[in-house]
């Protein structure tokens, strides 16, 4: 019994061992290039695993913002937390924002292309619009406060789980654990607790969903590189490159906020996020490595468990950093491929459009949110259908690094908040 | 007494055959040498004492329809059906392509300097009023190339609106290639629009370009053809292919000619197939229909 215990436990070790994670993506990459049959027979496997982190997240997100508000708003803390909220959030976004616009603006994505990769832009817009003619486009925009309202008060609770709203889930999570710590109730403990149990329950099993991240993500790689198309790096590769170089400002400047916060190695940042990030890599969803991230929050940087499971979800859900970046350097890739000049209110408005488009696509799924960018061209007059045909069709190559951006900032973001003042 | 038996009935056999043979002799000599037993029709009778038949056509080029190859030879569907129709009539085949625009083509077949006009013709009601026209043999979708940035500003301006409504709705500037059946067409479609007729596709195109234009309205085979051959152009412009409005393309024939014209019409029907199938660049990008797939298209 012992010995087989002590076997298993060896296993598991191993299987959570970084290397190994990287072997699985490796192996995923090498199957999807050589053998694009096999790898898409294998890609069912990896969506299998990603249902069965999804499966997880919910209950996870919902119980930890309940059980942390609940306890933070009972505690005589809550004041001052709440207050660093707001402001590591916005100083975060607008960060974000100004940056993403600055490498646009020096990097300039749309301007100057060559003939033929104006080309095959064209053909990516011709392509798209032949499979579906927009002889008539209505755009989901938020048309107000009133609409907007709308998107994240939910109706229905059991509902909005049942569909996946994230934000409308956040929304009510929030109200349920502000009402609880409200209520001056002897039983208030005990509820908390329960609701801390669940988590922990859930939390165990994406635990052991984890001992097999190298095969899911192994199946998940393989499937995507196999249905990949690499033309479309012919037609935005100068947009994909600068979002890129966006991302890794951001990261550098992520790495600094925590290692000061956290007093740790800027490399060590890294290596004690590592899982988070690799899962965030592996799924594109910022989701699947939420658990992963309440996890090395809480057990590599010492935070106080109730502040790291209130504002993981939360960050996660209102403060899409990726969607900062595609709407502004999206918008100058293209304002430039349509020649408008970039003065100071076109300026203007995509920072400030950048930032309302990402709020009001908040806990929406990835069309409906990049449709958002509709804030930021209307306004400057450029054609918003085309616009996100061009974002869409590149985004699965942008995917990767934009979540691991999401992971890390919010991580950042948990790690400022938390940290013991003195 | 038994040789008598067999003269007898040699004397009576051999002139037999003889009478025989002189009289299927005669009638064979007769059928052979006489002439048809009733002329043909008056129309048809003419082009074939004439010994050529001549066809009306434009006077630019038009490929895949009419064009001169690399070897400087008069190609493509049009000429090959102008050659078929000659080969079934037993003539020769003459070109007359002194028109310069399309309702010179016309003009040729009314005035008599041609006996049918084949050169990617559009029927249209105005047209029918001087010429008879065969049923269609082709058709082509009406498509639209649409300026971006001002279609993007009239959506937002006029939310839920479709992009037929926006154009229809004012008076908007349509650009056509001038001296075509698409004049007409633009009108038709958007009685409000300002037509703006240019002579080339190129100043077409980049009319629309820069805005100079709203919108272009022409075939859907042309448009594809352009679209595919600068798709950088898909940047600025809008390819929107209208489902439900053809050009309809015909041959033209002279009012007086109707059996010629009823003749064409069971060629077109029955005799064109194998025409159709050996030139198909006209299927080119998808964008031609027969009447029969049109037909398939309705259902």
């Amino acid at each position: 019994m012992t010995a087989a215990t002590g076997s298993f436990a060896k296993l598991g070790y191993w299987l959570r061992s970084p290397w190994v994670i990287l072997l699985g993506m490796g192996g995923g990459v090498v199957l999807g290039m050589s053998n694009r049959s096999l790898a898409i027979q294998v890609a069912p496997m990896g969506d299998l695993y990603m249902n069965l982190l999804t499966m997880c997240v919910l209950p996870i997100m919902g119980t930890a913002v309940v059980s942390s508000l609940g306890r933070l708003i009972a505690s005589s803390e809550s004041a001052r937390y709440l207050q660093r909220i707001g402001v590591v959030f916005a100083l975060g976004i607008i960060l974000a924002t100004a940056i993403g616009l600055g490498v646009a603006l020096i990097g300039n994505p749309g301007a100057g292309l060559s003939l033929e990769t104006r080309g095959n832009i064209g053909r990516i817009l011709m392509e798209a619009e032949a499979k579906a003619p927009s002889s008539s486009a209505v755009l989901p925009v938020a048309n107000g406060l009133a609409d907007f309202m709308q998107m994240v008060i939910p109706t229905n609770i059991f509902g909005a789980l049942s569909q996946g709203k994230n934000l409308q889930i956040l929304f009510f999570s929030l109200v349920f654990g502000l009402a609880i710590g409200l209520v001056p109730s002897a039983n208030r403990g005990q509820f908390l607790d329960l609701t801390e149990v669940a988590f922990n329950g859930f939390v165990k099993v994406i635990g052991m969903a984890m001992y097999f991240l190298p095969f899911g993500l192994f199946s998940m790689i393989a499937g995507q590189v196999a249905a990949g198309g690499v033309g479309i790096l012919m037609a935005m590769g100068r947009y994909v490159l600068i979002v890129h170089v966006a991302v890794a400002v951001l990261m550098i400047a992520g790495g600094l906020v925590i290692a000061w916060a956290g007093r740790k190695g800027f490399l060590q940042t890294f290596s004690e996020l590592r899982e988070p990030l690799v899962v965030a890599f592996g799924t594109r969803s910022s989701y699947a490595a939420l658990p992963s991230m309440l996890e090395s929050l809480r057990g590599n940087f010492r935070l106080p468990a109730d502040i790291v499971n209130l504002v993981v979800p939360l960050s996660v859900v209102v403060c899409r950093y990726s969607m900062l970046l595609v709407f502004t350097i999206g918008a100058v890739f293209v304002a430039q491929l349509y020649d408008i000049p970039m003065g100071a209110s076109q300026i203007g408005i995509i920072f400030g459009g950048a930032m309302v488009g990402m709020l009001a696509g908040a806990g929406a799924p990835g069309v409906v949110a990049l449709a958002m960018i509709s804030m930021v061209l209307v306004p400057l007059g450029l054609p918003v259908n085309a616009a996100v045909i061009m974002l869409l069709a590149v985004n699965f190559v942008i995917d990767p690094a934009l979540t691991i951006l999401n992971v890390y900032l919010t991580c950042a973001a948990v790690v400022v908040v938390g940290r013991e003042r003195g | 007494m038994k040789n008598n038996k067999s003269a007898k009935v040699a004397g009576v056999i051999i002139p037999l055959c003889l009478a025989l043979f002189v009289v299927f002799g005669a009638g064979i000599l007769t059928v052979w040498a006489a002439p048809p037993s009733a002329p043909l029709p008056a129309d048809i009778q003419g082009v074939k004492d004439r010994g050529k038949l001549v066809v009306a056509m434009f006077n630019h080029d038009r490929p895949p329809f009419f064009y001169e190859n690399e070897q400087g030879k008069l190609s493509g569907l049009d000429v090959e059906i102008a050659a078929d129709i000659a080969r079934h009539l037993g003539v020769a085949l003459e070109f007359n392509r002194q028109a310069r625009s399309f309702d010179g083509v016309v003009d040729q077949v009314v005035s008599g300097g041609a006996d049918v006009a084949i050169s990617k013709l559009s029927i249209t009601m105005s047209r029918a009023l001087r010429v008879a026209f065969t049923d269609p043999y082709l058709l082509f979708h009406h498509a639209l190339l649409i300026n971006r940035l001002q279609l993007g500003a009239l959506m937002t301006k006029n939310p839920g609106k479709s992009v037929m409504e926006l154009l229809s709705a004012a008076p908007h500037k349509i650009g056509v290639r001038g001296g075509t059946a698409w004049v007409g067409y633009a009108a038709q479609s958007f009685p409000k629009a300002q037509v703006v007729a240019l002579e080339s596709i190129e100043e077409l195109v980049s009319s629309a370009s820069r805005g100079e234009v709203l919108a272009l309205i022409y075939d859907e085979y042309e448009m594809k053809k352009i679209m595919n051959k600068s798709p950088e152009l898909n940047i600025d412009l809008q390819l929107l292919v209208l489902p439900h409005n053809f050009d309809p393309i015909g041959i033209a024939v002279g009012v007086d000619n109707q059996h010629l014209l009823a003749w064409l019409n069971l060629y077109l029907k029955y005799g064109s197939t194998s025409v159709l199938q050996e030139n198909d660049l006209w299927r080119e990008y998808g964008a031609a229909l027969t009447p029969q797939e049109r037909a398939e298209e309705q259902r």
